[in-house]
């Protein structure tokens, strides 16, 4: 369960990000953060992640407050995808990659390479695990930046633009991978198509703070609500 | 070593032809200093300084052969995990480590802005010197980006100021011929002057 209580975050000096913000998400749910260029998703994500600290409220993961005491134990519980494959996967080949955390979580060479295993043939993706990971295509790699994540066998996975600069067909394949998953998903993006496929809920942000929550199809589909954010309608809802 | 490795000599010259001048150009005033002649080709005397100019040439490019035969055989990570067995300090292990990943991304960055740079200034040689500053204090500040989201990736995975390097491989058979016939030739030029055997060829 990750919950928000009045957050609040500012860059130095600068204007509020997040303004007041509060929320709730719940164990094995998949909620899409929408909001125009600006809104706070990333800022959001970041926030969970303790990468910035709120200047006000609190925000919780499974009762923990997120805070320096427990950010090791934090960032054990939530995987993050970033939107740049490239800054995910920094070993040199994709079994490498999957195996820098389950080892950092002092699991044995044998019982972390279980894992990678029981990973890669979760996703098909056996045939990259000795890979470089500069010479796969930017699909592959973002699979595989998701595999890296779910070696760490993350309670949540937080996805920042899964799907951004993929062709369809890679498209479809993480959507369906993201659409398989248990974990809980906060997953940030302008794909509303992918949004609407993957996530039961939909948290709309403007300007730092919440416009609208609440059943996906509902909010993605009420084009006056999106058009007052900067949005529209998904692609599939456009006549 | 290079014919053991497998890899081609005219390979490794490619590669290093970048430094080489540099260690060429080390010694190039020696000539100049010792000028006393020590052999005599003949008509053709040769000076003190000549030959000490070829002894560090030589000196230097073994040194880079062999450094270049170290990383061509060995990945990265296994000379990191043999350092760290060596008691080098895991701070200074990891910076190296941390360095040379690094070198690939801020190499990436500077390949995309200079794409970029060429795309909007076509027919251009280079970048221009007026240029410069912009260019490189745009690569400082782009690397030092992407470096923070590597590092967070990394953070966020659980890292804490220790690599896990790759296990070490078994000592086998041909690692313990390879010791003894490395050792057996150093106790050899440690007792016979093989130097002064090779001289003898050359001087009377």
């Amino acid at each position: 369960m990750i919950e928000f209580e009045n957050v609040s975050f500012a860059y130095e000096r600068g204007e509020a990000v997040i303004d007041g913000l509060s929320f709730r998400v719940g164990d094995g749910e998949s909620v899409g953060l929408i909001g125009a260029n600006g809104a706070g998703k990333s800022t959001i994500m970041k926030l969970m992640l303790g990468l910035v600290t709120p200047q006000s409220g609190r925000i919780l993961v499974d009762d923990l407050i997120v805070d320096r005491k427990n950010l090791a134990a934090v960032r054990k519980k939530l995987g993050f995808v970033l939107q740049n494959s490239d800054n995910q996967m920094f070993m040199p080949t994709v079994y490498e990659d999957m195996m820098f955390a389950p080892l950092n979580y002092m699991l044995s060479r044998d019982e972390a390479e279980k894992r990678v295993d029981a990973v890669l043939a979760q996703l098909g993706l056996e045939k990259l695990k000795y890979r470089y990971n500069h010479r796969i295509s930017g699909g592959e790699k973002r699979m595989a930046a998701i595999a890296t994540v779910l070696a760490m066998e993350p309670e949540a996975i937080l996805m920042d633009e899964p799907t951004s600069a993929l062709d369809p067909y890679n498209r479809r394949v993480v959507i369906n991978t993201i659409k398989g998953l248990s974990q809980t998903r906060i997953i940030t993006s302008h794909d509303l198509d992918m949004i609407m496929d993957t996530c039961s809920r939909v948290i709309l942000l403007s300007g730092g703070k919440i416009a609208a929550q609440g059943d996906a199809s509902a909010i993605l589909s009420d084009r006056e609500l999106l058009e007052a954010n900067h949005m529209e309608l998904p692609l599939r809802l456009q006549r | 070593m290079y014919q053991l490795s497998g890899i081609p000599i005219r390979t490794c010259f490619y590669k290093l032809r970048i430094v080489l001048p540099l260690v060429m150009a080390v010694g190039i005033f020696n000539p100049f200093f010792d000028r006393a002649i020590v052999i005599q080709l003949g008509s053709l005397g040769i000076s003190g300084g000549v030959i000490s100019m070829f002894t560090l040439m030589l000196k230097g490019v073994l040194c880079l052969m062999a450094s270049f035969l170290l990383v061509a055989t060995t990945p990265f990570d296994s000379i990191c995990a043999s350092l760290r067995r060596l008691h080098v300090p895991r701070m200074l292990v990891t910076l190296l480590l941390l360095t040379y990943r690094y070198v690939g991304v801020m190499t990436e960055e500077l390949g995309i802005m200079t794409d970029a740079y060429h795309l909007r200034a076509p027919g251009q040689k280079g970048i221009h010197i007026s240029a410069w500053g912009s260019f490189l204090g745009q690569l400082l500040l782009r690397s030092m980006d992407r470096a923070q989201e590597l590092y967070a990736s990394m953070l966020l995975r659980g890292y804490h100021q220790h690599f896990h390097y790759a296990p070490h491989t078994p000592f086998r058979g041909k690692d313990a011929a390879f010791l003894i016939a490395s050792c057996s030739f150093f106790v050899l030029v440690r007792w016979v002057d093989l130097s002064q055997l090779l001289g003898k060829l050359f001087v009377r």
